[in-house]
């Protein structure tokens, strides 16, 4: 397979030629066409499953039942989580790695590029089959993303589409994942050192090793509840010798890891963007380094704080309490180093540089709601609240997804050659700080009075601050519609960039032209390059 | 048209908000847990709050540096970069060993919570309680007393796709049952929780009380009412356990406990009766609260 | 260009094989453990 990967670089090797019409894209094997494809995809399932959150969130906007009935709600809540989980946030950190770790790492292209499009084109298969459940009988799977049994089997003709559906996902994030380990220790060019590598590098090689290890457990998960319901067996029936909360074991073992795949990337993104816009460089590298290494040897060990109350014995719940809390002191340096990276900088607020401080201080708010449920006696108040709700938004909204943000409007010159509308950037940014801010906020007052999570109606004391997440919501997923639009015009006009978009960006693919050559580094960069390029 | 006239119905309930008329219970007050009314939950509240204040202390200290950073070093201040400092040894251990401190002073009073809350020893009165799809089953093992409790009537009503009934007007909208589970004041009550269907969750906030009800397998938890504190507390199944998982309250009716006696025992004679061959078609119903 | 290097060739395939196995181990890992708990 690799022979012929290999020969699918080298066809196209060192002249610009590249096809035309839909070959471009069917056949895609360049790493930058199938980047701009997955980020393509991640766009549009972001509005798919923005589209899923409006609807909850007008359903909840007043108590009552007035727009959809409670198994279509619960439909609505496990779908938006899958969309944007699987479809939105996990393809578009495989878009940028596709576009930005060749030109990091001083290599022409992806290590293997015909599996690259492989990988890519399996999750159009992934989403249609699993967004036509909608309409099969019985209706889109309702038992939550967790897909906890023995609720999820009662899933009528949706069931085997999930499984089937999850199943193709897992194994487009392997592949991916493969290929982004093999490119990054296989393809760097030479003296581009591990420890020379910038931190988004850095960040996905080790959201990699997270994704080669546990997507295959959630698969086997998966694969057991296809069995449990279609071939006799009883992995997790109690009434056949099993056991229903060794299912929450697995599934937390392969979720907790993949909240860090969810957010780690955005931390390479921003140990970026700030050193950029400080005009200093990162502050603290290898301790970053360490920092995202240590966070991810710990995801592994504290996947049952998911599930305090479930039951499980007293030292149990004592050692995922401590291993939990402890995340909190890699979490903490990363967050004290982007700080000690501003002090005595010389700081300016372009679009990048403001959604990285976004993350900067709304993440860590969701950093210190974990550290709340960290502590098992109040997280069985917490447990399945909207106080939960609020937490894990606030690390995956203006966490993951601002990542995502100030990474693209971060490259977007790179890779069109055009600057943006910067005015209309900032104005997408200020809409979405505030919007996320009156959408998820007000959720933490709704979990702590006491309002269950997964409802689709409510007592009346819950209506004043629904109502004010409600209208966050539509603001805030009304003022994502700039975004593609910025998009489009940047990539029709905007005023040409030259190599270094931004006059305090470091890094190799700030050496290439804007827009890059078609194939990145058909030279290997020289060392001066990247010596000036690794400038910690 | 369907559709239309429930956004009119919406923008009417949003004028309704905004304006000073909003309806009588007004829900802008509710920001924060509840200590509730027993010893365990109160310590509960004490550690919410003192972990929540510890965080406070911390974004005071680490907004305030980034904040400070933001407005004194800009630009267009004529800020310029201090390329050197990228490192420092003794600023790195400081910030990585006073936050294992901090931990450590908040897992130890975490740590003797949860050893308390694991102590279901000396428990005086134990319930079964069974989750389905979707209410509850409460079963006294010791006084032969079991009956179902529901969602009731006024909220199912009122809570259809199209029912007219405005949730305002209904007496504990989607928090009132038809048959509450009766315990007394002061007295330790061990729940032996467990599920028939699918998993779902007990939980009542005012007790600190949250546990799942699986299939298969049986959980404890327990509660003891404040002597002082009889009274109606609600809560919800936590846990998502399908199309009625938002319509399946708890309510717990907590009396003294010479009230509780006498309700036990005519309830048990009633049930007893019931059972009797002669008519044994007839439901067991709990008399009203 | 890089890829014109038979050994690297040979090394990206040895590593995308070795990280496919890797993940199989996972896989069917995670399902044994699983029989092995339910057996016991």
């Amino acid at each position: 397979m690799a022979d012929h990967a290999l020969d699918a670089a080298h066809d196209h090797d060192s002249h610009d030629h590249k096809p035309h019409g839909w070959r471009r894209w069917v056949y895609a094997t360049n790493h930058k066409d199938i980047g701009t494809m997955y980020l393509v995809f991640a766009c549009t399932m972001f509005f798919i499953g923005g589209a899923m959150a409006m609807v909850i969130r007008l359903e909840l906007f007043k108590p009552g039942m007035q727009f959809v009935d409670p198994q279509l709600f619960n439909s609505m809540t496990t779908m938006h989580a899958l969309v944007m989980i699987f479809g939105a946030v996990m393809p578009a950190w495989t878009g940028l790695a596709n576009w930005m770790i060749p030109m990091q790492v001083g290599a022409p292209d992806m290590a293997l590029p015909r599996l690259n499009n492989f990988s890519f084109w399996i999750l159009p298969f992934a989403f249609t089959l699993l967004l036509s459940s909608l309409f099969v009988p019985g209706g889109a799977p309702a038992g939550g993303w967790t897909m906890y049994p023995p609720l999820v089997l009662q899933n009528g003709a949706s069931f085997p589409m999930l499984i089937f559906s999850i199943h193709m996902m897992g194994a487009s994030s392997i592949l991916g994942a493969i290929n982004v380990v093999v490119t990054i220790m296989n393809m760097r060019a030479p003296g581009m050192t591990l420890l020379r590598m910038p931190l988004f590098v850095w960040t996905w090689l080790i959201t990699a090793y997270l994704l080669i290890a546990v997507m295959p457990v959630l698969a086997g998960a998966v694969t057991m509840l296809l069995t449990d319901h279609f071939f006799g067996t009883t992995f997790f029936t109690a009434a056949g010798g099993g056991d229903p909360v060794m299912f929450q074991h697995i599934f937390w073992f392969f979720g907790h890891p993949e909240v860090y795949i969810l957010i780690l990337p955005a931390f390479g993104i921003v140990s970026e963007v700030i050193p950029t816009f400080s005009r200093k460089p990162l502050f603290g590298y290898e301790a970053m380094v360490y920092a995202v290494a240590s966070i991810a040897f710990l995801s592994f060990i504290v996947w049952a704080h998911h599930m305090f109350t479930v039951g499980m014995p007293l030292a149990a719940q004592l050692f995922f309490m401590l291993s939990t809390m402890l995340i909190a002191i890699p979490t903490g340096v990363k967050v004290f180093n982007w700080t000690a990276t501003m002090w005595k900088g010389s700081l300016s607020f372009e679009p990048p540089m403001l959604f990285a401080l976004a993350f900067l201080f709304l993440f860590t708010i969701g950093g210190f709601s974990g550290l709340m449920l960290a502590i098992v006696p109040a997280d069985y108040q917490y447990q399945d609240t909207y106080f939960v709700v609020a937490h894990f938004h606030y690390v995956l909204v203006p966490g993951a997804v601002f990542g995502i943000m100030a990474g693209v409007y971060y490259w977007l010159p790179k890779w069109t050659g055009h600057m943006y509308n910067v005015r209309l950037a900032n104005w997408h940014f200020w809409l979405s700080t505030i919007f996320v801010n009156v959408l998820f906020f007000p959720q933490h007052f709704l979990g702590l009075a006491g309002m269950p999570r997964r409802i689709p109606d409510y007592a009346v004391q819950f209506t004043d601050w629904n109502m004010v997440s409600s209208i966050g919501a539509f603001g805030f997923g009304l003022s994502q519609l700039l975004f593609p639009l910025l998009i489009w015009q940047c990539v029709r006009s905007g005023a040409k960039v030259g190599n270094r978009a931004w006059e305090g960006a470091h890094g190799l693919e700030w050496e290439l032209p804007s827009p890059p050559p078609y194939h990145s580094w058909t030279e290997a960069p020289s060392d001066a390059l990247i010596a000036r390029g690794a400038s910690h | 048209m369907m559709i239309r006239a429930r956004l009119a119905s919406l923008a009417l309930a949003l004028a309704a908000a905004c304006g000073p008329t909003a309806h009588a219970a007004s829900g802008w007050h509710l920001l924060n847990m509840t200590p509730g009314v027993t010893e365990m939950s109160r310590t509960i509240y004490e550690l919410h709050m003192l972990i929540f204040w510890v965080c406070v202390a911390i974004a005071v200290l680490v907004f305030g540096v980034m904040i400070y950073s933001l407005v004194k070093f800009r630009k267009s201040k004529g800020a310029v970069a201090d390329v050197t400092l990228v490192h420092n040894t003794q600023v790195e251990l400081v910030w990585t060993v006073i936050p294992v401190a901090i931990l450590v002073a908040m897992a130890v009073p975490a740590a003797r919570t949860l050893v308390a809350i694991e102590d279901t020893s000396k428990t005086e009165l134990t319930i079964k309680v069974t989750g389905f799809q979707w209410g509850w089953e409460y079963d006294y093992l010791d006084d032969g007393v079991t009956y179902f409790s529901h969602l009731d009537h006024a909220s199912n009503a009122a809570r259809q796709l199209d029912s007219t009934i405005d949730p305002n007007t209904v007496d504990n909208y989607l928090l009132n049952v038809d048959h509450p589970l009766v315990v007394p004041v002061g007295t330790k009550v061990r729940l032996l929780i467990t599920g028939a269907d699918v998993i779902h969750s007990w939980w009542v906030p005012a007790f600190g009380v949250k546990k799942d009800a699986i299939p298969g397998f049986v959980n404890e938890a327990w509660f003891k009412v404040d002597t002082d504190k009889p009274g109606l507390y609600r809560g919800q199944c936590a846990e998502l356990c399908g199309r009625d998982h938002g319509f399946m309250p708890i309510v717990v009716d907590v009396r003294t406990k010479a009230d509780y006696e006498t309700w036990v025992k005519a309830e048990a004679a009633a049930q007893k009766q019931a059972a009797a061959p002669a008519d044994a078609a007839a439901p067991a119903a709990p008399s009203a609260p | 260009m890089a890829q014109e290097d038979p050994t690297l060739r040979q090394r990206v395939r040895r590593s995308a094989l070795f990280w496919l196995a890797v993940a199989a181990a996972f896989y069917f890992g995670f399902i044994a453990l699983t029989l092995i708990r339910g057996s016991r």
